[in-house]
């Protein structure tokens, strides 16, 4: 799949796109709501979806709308940061219980807020980075910030299934995390501020 | 393992447990089919680690390159799959050549086995053949068939139905001494098939036929 596109194009691991799908078609959304977001998808979107290669780069459009299908079912603020937070926890619980399972086993809260960057790297090119501020882990709290991922709509809030799951994979319970930067107005600003806190 | 999150490491321990981690993000990648990732290797490092990092790395190399020779063989034989497809394509027009030997005069001479997949591409190029050219007649020469079972036989039944039923006449030709044996042996019904021991006398019938119309006329 990089043969063909530009590597300036934002990239996705075909994995990723292809839970994208799974989640749409998933039991989450009524069968006609499921329907509608499938069949509004661009056409080179639904071509590649049968054919995706768990580690190959696809641009990152093909999720994307996908995820602005999601947003767009409840179309505010709350619904769809609900919905998209389903979304981003569909996708870690997927993602560790196959090919990150080991990994998540290992993990303190710490060691996984340090390999946040690393993890959102390997399955992103182009969609910025995520900072992490873990001086307060012994204070139940972590700091994060993505930062760059202008364009790439709504991943701010799916970023928040998947710290949600790994803090709990971790072992932490009463997990919440709170976001600023995000809302159906901007999609996709350039920075999305997380603050993680748990109760123990 | 579980019992890692619950104490409280020293900070040599955290290395460690940070590398392993390190080590099993990069083979969660091999599992999923990256093997472009590797464990960064210090040098000047001699520690156990160091040592099982290089192995892993040494093992996803290794892995890369059967992977590369696995999607090289997958490569050649999806081209001969190709080559394959491309011949059966070539065989199958062969197979049917469809020829006008005389004015409205159409002959098909067929070769080897028949089956369904074969009498249907050849009732569909036959009866096209007949409207394209006007033909009042289409000749099918089996004299190339050695062998002819009830199958076969309801096959050329029903193409010499279908011709008919475009106002043409189909004839058969060349049927060989066992495979009337065999007709009568299963009693396989014919009748309704204009038949010719071969293709010449056919020929010679529809030819003469042909010149006594346009002298009458």
């Amino acid at each position: 799949m990089d043969g063909g596109t530009q590597m300036t194009t934002p990239m996705l691991r075909g994995y990723t796109v292809k839970q994208t799908a799974d989640f749409v078609e998933s039991s989450y959304f009524e069968p006609q709501v499921r329907r509608k977001i499938m069949e509004n998808l661009p056409t080179d979107v639904k071509a590649a979806l049968p054919h995706l290669k768990p580690a190959e780069w696809y641009p990152r459009d093909y999720a994307m709308s996908m995820l602005r299908g999601i947003a767009n079912v409840k179309n505010d603020d709350v619904g769809s940061y609900n919905d998209l937070l389903a979304y981003g926890s569909w996708v870690a619980t997927e993602a560790t219980n196959t090919f990150l399972k080991l990994f998540m086993k290992i993990l303190t809260p710490t060691l996984f807020a340090k390999k946040v960057p690393e993890m959102w790297l390997r399955d992103h090119r182009g969609s910025g980075t995520f900072e992490v501020d873990v001086s307060r882990t012994d204070n139940g709290r972590i700091g994060m910030r993505l930062v760059g991922a202008d364009g790439f709509d709504h991943i701010g809030i799916a970023a928040i299934g998947f710290i949600t799951f790994g803090l709990n994979a971790v072992g932490k319970q009463g997990v919440q995390v709170v976001q600023s930067g995000w809302s159906m107005a901007t999609p996709s600003p350039h920075v999305v501020s997380y603050e993680a806190t748990w109760t123990q | 393992m579980d019992s890692v999150k619950n104490i409280e490491l020293t900070e040599v321990e955290q290395r460690i447990l940070e590398s392993v981690a390190d080590a099993l993000l990069v083979l969660a990648n091999v599992g999923f089919g990256d093997y472009a990732s590797r464990l960064p290797i210090d040098p000047n490092d001699n520690s156990p680690l160091t040592s099982l990092f290089a192995g892993i790395n040494e093992m996803i190399s290794a892995l890369s390159a059967e992977e590369e020779r696995s999607r090289s063989y997958q490569r050649e034989l999806e081209e001969k799959l190709a080559t394959i497809e491309q011949q059966k394509v070539a065989i199958q027009e062969l197979s049917t050549p469809i020829m006008e030997v005389w004015d409205g005069v159409l002959c098909v001479p067929v070769v080897g086995l028949m089956d369904t997949a074969r009498s249907s591409e050849m009732t569909s190029a036959l009866l096209r053949a007949v409207v394209e050219n006007g033909a009042r007649c289409a000749i099918i020469d089996i004299t190339g068939i050695d062998v002819m079972d009830t199958r076969t036989v309801d096959h050329f039944i029903r193409m010499a139905k279908a011709i008919r039923l475009l106002g043409a006449e189909c004839v058969l030709t060349g049927i060989s001494p066992h495979i009337a044996q065999t007709v009568v042996h299963m009693g396989l019904d014919l009748t309704n098939v204009v038949t010719h021991r071969s293709l010449r006398d056919a020929l010679q019938q529809y030819v003469s036929r042909g010149i006594a119309t346009s002298t009458a006329a």
